[in-house]
């Protein structure tokens, strides 16, 4: 397979229209698995119609920053994905960068909580915090584990590793802890408490129009992003017959996207409390286990 | 050309934001503020090549903060307030030895002779950092962090109020009685 | 296929419901289910503010006040009867559609009034230093005061009223607890009562079981299940009880085995079998969330059989609305959500102007935990 190159950070735009398209094309697809693919459509224009709220000594310069920093956090995102054999940045820590990032998305969840001066809304952000709190660490040794096993940081290097075997088959541990952190960090499925229908929408209880969209939209190209960078870490990257390396990267992460999805909501929503215990008590040393047996692997 | 640009961007940034903690109203901006100007900290390390460091660096000083702010509602027993409050306490001395910090320092940064680069710089400077830190002391530094992450278990156990006799009863026998049950069933 | 056109095809309605107006809603959900509609989670959520039932003067301020903060564009209609509902949607849809009021009339009014959602309150608090110790703080509203919580750390006392717009809860209800964090340690409890003086007619049981369903499910994250009990309800509402088994079976299996939510629901919203056999509550009611699920769910719709939630003697819709702050006291807003929810959906369905319901109790400050 060709070595991954970047291409440098004039093609962000570019990235940014793709990031744009996935997003759109995964929100349909999962709009058509709930019965009504022009859902998100739908919700884009209404929400554009829509007029925008302020509440009462809101902090809008954090309120509003954090709501504008979601879909720019899912940019920088893709911007380590290689997309066959082109990335934007050969970040020679790009495994750490993407670790870096979603640790931001606690800062902005949080700060999308503090600024409209809500009590919901707070709780909502600190229902986050809560809930980050039990799946970081276990992500953050999950994204070790094919690290370990290509022996770089580098997305690039991590994808060219996968060439006999894709890393999701000997490290399946780490790649359920990737999907659940995932959907811990878009808000989605199990973790749905913070954004919940019991807090009037919890973080989004008193957002409307660009607000509310900038937040929504944020968290779906997170979903998209973040499955790029696990098919990148897990999948094999672009590896696939026929389709030219690229092409796969895009089918793979959308696929990977609606799977997620629709895995978040056939579950319940989780409390946070209780599923601290499992993550530090089960998943962390699930995980813990799962590097040995990497690290042992590479070593013989 | 370029990195030059960035690195007095960020500097000014790191600087402003820090001199900004200071200046703000409230809990939340002042923390915040100071993440800002860790992160504008860790990417002039990135700038330098330590790309490693200067990632974990934002990634560390982030999550830092976000917890800040759970620990601003357990001690301080309230959330952070909007109303125009004075966030420093005893300004003078602590301005003072700041201030002659820094002339220290950065007298030392300006008017110490550097040495001049003898060859190239290495492929990856994070490894060769690392390497130079630590290599001769490997064993060491290994059995150091286990004893630090069992200082640091034992330390929690023991300033906790609720101890296992609290919890089981002085037979360790009974159920477990906690306020908020857990997930697992312990 | 202009924005206005896509935008209509899935709003979002915010639907206010009087005491004893539950078939009026149940109408409007089947209408709003007809055209792709979903109900709003909140009022920055809702394009549409539809009223079922004849409110009376307290609840019909609280419904101008909410309509006032809906974001523009929007559109507002009453139904008084189910067979309205639908027209009742038309009419709202054509205010949304039609033209924009000036700037000058959509002044945003400070939510501190007696709203549908939880109005907008200001965490502040002075810090105790060196400073001026004025009570106020920006926008006018004054301080908030400390108080230790459950666990004893000193905590704001934030006094913030719950409903009564929210989904899933009883109609008309509102809440107003005083929470350190997100534990409530104190509440009050009052019911806004409909207008007029006429008892609404008895409720098909199913459906009020199905409606139970709903709400819980709605708030333990599995919405297609919820969807099914909707569903169900409705086909039930409309005579067709066989053809309501199918998406209820399916309610009853996931209830019934999904271990996720056993686990998810369990030990939540307790209530103590002999504190709701001293105040001659229904029997169903005793236990957790999840137990209460599982006696919803546990019979066929169409069952003769007392079912869920057991025989009621009378009075008994005012004696828990009596016991509300003590059951709701030490317990985090979640659960006090799901508890509520699973309570049976016409609470309040006797609050008419002439039966005012003397569970008006004041704040009492129960110290939790």
């Amino acid at each position: 397979m060709a070595e991954v190159g970047p291409v440098g950070l004039v093609w962000v735009p570019v990235l940014a229209v793709v990031l744009a398209a996935l997003t759109a094309v995964t929100a349909t697809v999962d709009g058509a698995l709930t019965g009504r693919a022009d859902r998100p459509w739908a919700e884009l224009a209404r929400l554009l119609r829509q007029q925008r709220r302020t509440t009462l000594a809101a902090d809008t310069l954090l309120g509003r920053g954090a709501v504008v920093l979601a879909p720019v956090i899912a940019l920088l995102m893709a911007a380590v994905v290689p997309l066959g054999s082109w990335t934007v940045s050969d970040l020679s820590v790009g495994v750490v960068w993407f670790n870096a990032l979603d640790v931001v998305l606690w800062a902005v969840f949080w700060l999308a909580g503090w600024g409209t001066n809500s009590a919901l809304s707070l709780v909502g952000g600190y229902r986050f915090l809560a809930q980050a709190l039990a799946y970081e660490l276990p992500l953050m040794f999950a994204l070790t584990a094919p690290a370990i096993a290509a022996g770089s940081l580098r997305v690039g290097d991590v994808v060219s590793a996968q060439h006999g075997l894709w890393f999701v088959v000997w490290m399946p541990v780490a790649f359920g802890v990737f999907c659940l952190a995932v959907l811990g960090f878009t808000a989605r499925g199990p973790f749905a408490a913070p954004a919940g229908r019991d807090l009037a929408g919890g973080l989004t209880a008193e957002l409307s129009g660009v607000d509310r969209l900038l937040l929504s939209a944020g968290r779906w190209a997170l979903l998209v992003a973040a499955a790029g960078f696990g098919v990148s870490l897990f999948l094999g990257g672009g590896a696939g017959p026929l389709l030219p390396g690229w092409a796969w990267v895009l089918v793979k992460t959308v696929v990977l996207a609606v799977a997620l999805a629709a895995a978040g909501r056939r579950v319940p929503l989780l409390r946070a409390e209780r599923f601290t215990e499992v993550a530090w008590l089960v998943l962390l040393p699930a995980v813990l286990v799962q590097l040995l047996v990497v690290a042992v692997v590479v070593v013989v | 050309m370029l990195s030059g640009i960035a690195f007095w961007v960020l500097s000014v940034v790191a600087v402003g934001t820090g001199i900004a903690v200071f200046r703000v109203d409230s809990m939340a901006r002042a923390s915040y503020a100071l993440a800002v100007s860790f992160a504008a900290v860790g990417l002039c390390l990135v700038l330098v090549d330590l790309h490693f460091v200067g990632v974990v660096t934002v990634l560390m000083m982030t999550m830092e903060m976000a917890v800040m702010a759970v620990f601003m509602v357990m001690f301080m027993g309230m959330n952070p307030a909007l109303m125009p409050m004075s966030m420093t306490h005893g300004t003078r001395t602590p301005a003072v030895l700041a201030v002659g910090c820094f002339l220290v320092l950065g007298g030392g940064a300006v008017l110490v002779p550097w040495p001049e680069r003898r060859g190239a710089p290495v492929a990856d400077p994070t490894v060769a950092l690392g390497a130079a830190l630590m290599e001769s002391k490997m064993l060491v530094m290994l059995t150091v962090s286990a004893v630090l992450f069992a200082t640091v278990v034992a330390a929690l156990c023991l300033a906790t109020t609720r101890s296992r006799y609290d919890r089981f009863g002085d037979d360790l026998r009974s159920r477990p009685s906690d306020p908020v049950r857990g997930g697992v069933g312990r | 296929m202009d924005l206005t056109q896509l935008a209509g095809r899935r709003l979002h309605v915010l639907v206010a419901e009087v005491p004893g107006a539950l078939p009026v809603r149940w109408a409007a959900e089947s209408a709003l289910a007809d055209r792709g509609w979903v109900v709003a989670s909140s009022v920055a959520d809702a394009d549409l503010l539809l009223v079922c039932g004849a409110p009376g003067p307290e609840l019909t301020s609280v419904v101008r006040g909410s309509l006032d903060l809906l974001p523009l564009p929007r559109g507002t209609a009453a139904a008084a009867t189910p067979g309205d509902a639908a027209d009742a949607l038309d009419r709202a849809v054509a205010q949304w559609r039609g033209p924009v009021p000036p700037a000058a009339d959509v002044h945003q009014q400070d939510a501190r009034a007696d709203d549908g959602d939880p109005g907008d309150e200001d965490d502040d608090d002075d810090g105790g230093m060196d400073m001026d110790m004025d009570m106020t703080g920006p926008g006018g509203i004054p301080l908030a005061s400390g108080a230790e919580d459950r666990d004893g750390l000193e905590m704001d006392v934030l006094h913030v009223p719950l409903g009564p717009l929210l989904p899933g809860w009883p109609a008309g209800l509102v809440l107003t607890c005083t929470l350190a964090g997100d534990v409530v340690t104190g509440a009050g409890v009052e019911v806004l009562p409909a207008a007029g003086r006429r008892a609404p007619a008895p409720l098909d049981p199913g459906a009020l079981r199905a409606e139970t369903a709903t709400r819980l499910l709605e708030l333990a994250g599995r919405a297609d299940r919820a969807a099914d009990a909707r569903a169900a309800r409705t086909l039930v509402l409309a005579g067709d009880v066989s053809g309501a088994q199918r998406p209820w079976s399916r309610v009853q299996r996931t209830v019934r085995r999904s271990r996720p939510l056993a686990w998810s629901l369990r030990g939540l919203g307790r209530l103590d079998p002999v504190l709701v056999a001293d105040h001659r509550l229904p029997a169903g009611l005793a236990g957790d969330v999840h137990q209460r699920l599982l006696g919803v769910v546990d019979d066929r719709l169409d069952d003769a059989a007392p079912g869920w939630p057991g025989a009621a003697t009378p009075g008994w819709r005012s004696r828990l609305l009596g016991l509300l702050p003590d059951l709701v006291a030490g317990r985090e807003l979640a659960e006090v959500r799901l508890l509520l929810a699973g309570l049976p959906a016409d609470l309040t369905a006797d609050a008419t102007a002439d039966t005012t319901m003397d569970a008006t109790a004041p704040t009492r400050e129960v110290s939790g935990g």
